[in-house]
């Protein structure tokens, strides 16, 4: 098991969850601060398949709890990065405008999708853990 | 207990001639439809080029290759880098002992072609089956 | 076997649409639209190390057509010492022709068929050009 890492192997997949990070039930990471990283899981990026288009609905503003943050496409599906909380956008990743395949790549790094400052500071706390989110990904596959 | 691990199968590439295809075609059949849900394709030029999750898989796991020619580059590759594999079915071979033509386009298989790849499925299929039935504990 | 050889080498993925469309598009070119001016080989053959196919890479200007960001035929075509003048992405392709939705990996559906002749033409081209080159 990887230090950075919490991690799942589900037939020849490794699904990595972030230590350090919350998660929420929609399959969305954030990295605590005054302004949050967020983006897409590992678990979600792969379910999804690969990314060919991703959007802002929005790119500055308030954005509510389970609003999208996100439009992105694969050839399986049109989906949505769900604000895991209400939040106020920061700043959106323009590498994703020509590379949104990043978010495959490198879902915890390179990949992020936004930086949102939250509406309320204790929101992000109430999110699940690793080992929270590392058992609900074990449900789903069960 | 029964342990039903999903066994992996891994075509060729098989881009020289038309019984790559049906290597190709007939271990998609076995993944989509005659062994659903207990196997897993190892995809050949991903594990070529070095995925770990790919080749930790064949190494843990059984795997059936399903080879177009005598060349076997699917289970020397398998053998390469991961281990040996459990099953190893020869396109060519089946075809010939069937008296059946190989294909004679490598893009479009006919109908009769089509056919064809499905008995090789099967035979995939049976061979999955020997195994799975090893492995019940 | 010359420098002037053109090999087009797809990834042909098996697990999803962009591979079976790269392998599509090019039996496309090296079968009908530029046949006998361009030759493809397994990538299989050629990373294991095949003397044949190891000939045939080191004199021959390659073109790889990956269907993913994982860029899998470019990997194994630098891994077995080829030369790659073009590379291709089926993904790129998809992103210009939005409203393309190939889904089918065995057999491809319409999308995915028109994906890759849209593919095969632009290898084509490609083709023509390196041939220019000589």
């Amino acid at each position: 098991m990887s230090s950075e890492y919490l991690e799942l192997t589900i037939d020849k997949f490794l699904l990595r969850v972030r230590r350090g990070f919350r998660y929420s039930r929609d399959h969305v990471w954030v990295e605590e601060g005054p302004v949050c990283s967020l983006g897409l899981t590992d678990y979600a990026q792969r379910r999804g398949a690969d990314i060919v288009f991703l959007e802002y609905p929005r790119t500055e503003g308030q954005i509510l709890e389970g609003e999208p943050m996100a439009l992105y496409e694969t050839i399986k599906a049109a989906l949505e990065v769900k604000a895991p909380f209400a939040c106020e956008v920061v700043e959106t990743n323009r590498a994703l405008e020509g590379r949104p395949e990043l978010v495959n790549e490198d879902p915890y790094g390179e990949g992020w999708i936004a930086r949102v400052r939250p509406l309320d500071p204790e929101s992000v706390g109430r999110l699940l853990s690793p080992e929270e989110y590392l058992e609900l990904m074990r449900a789903a596959e069960a | 207990m029964r342990i039903r691990p999903k066994i992996g199968v891994v075509s060729c590439s098989g881009e020289c001639c038309g019984l790559g295809t049906v290597s190709r075609i007939a271990t998609r059949m076995v993944l989509e439809d005659l062994k659903a849900g207990e196997t897993v394709t190892i995809c050949l030029p991903l594990f070529l080029a070095g995925d770990s999750g790919e080749r930790r898989f064949a190494r843990e796991f059984p795997t059936v290759a399903v080879e177009g020619c005598s060349k076997l580059c699917a289970t020397k590759a398998i053998e390469k880098y991961s281990g040996r594999t459990a099953a190893t079915m020869d396109v060519e071979e089946l075809l010939e002992g069937w008296g059946a033509d190989p294909p004679r386009s490598r893009r479009v298989l006919t109908a009769e072609e089509i056919v064809t790849a499905r008995r090789v499925a099967e035979e995939v299929a049976r061979a999955v089956g020997e195994i799975q039935g090893d492995l019940h504990v | 076997m010359s420098e002037d050889t053109i090999l087009i080498i797809p990834c042909s993925g098996i697990g999803k649409p962009f591979g079976t469309i790269g392998r599509d598009a090019t039996f496309r070119v090296v079968d009908e639209l530029r046949r006998g001016r361009a030759e493809t080989n397994c990538l299989s053959l050629l990373v294991m190390g095949d003397e044949e196919a190891t000939r045939q890479i080191r004199g021959s200007r390659c073109i790889a057509v990956d269907g993913c960001p994982l860029e899998c035929a470019r990997k194994n075509i630098e891994i077995a010492g080829g030369r790659i003048t073009a590379h291709f992405r089926v993904m790129d392709l998809l992103r210009e022709n939005r409203g393309l939705r190939p889904r089918q990996v065995t057999f491809l559906d319409e999308d995915g068929e028109r994906l890759a002749e849209l593919l095969a033409q632009e290898i084509a081209v490609k083709v023509d050009e390196l041939e220019g080159q000589r």
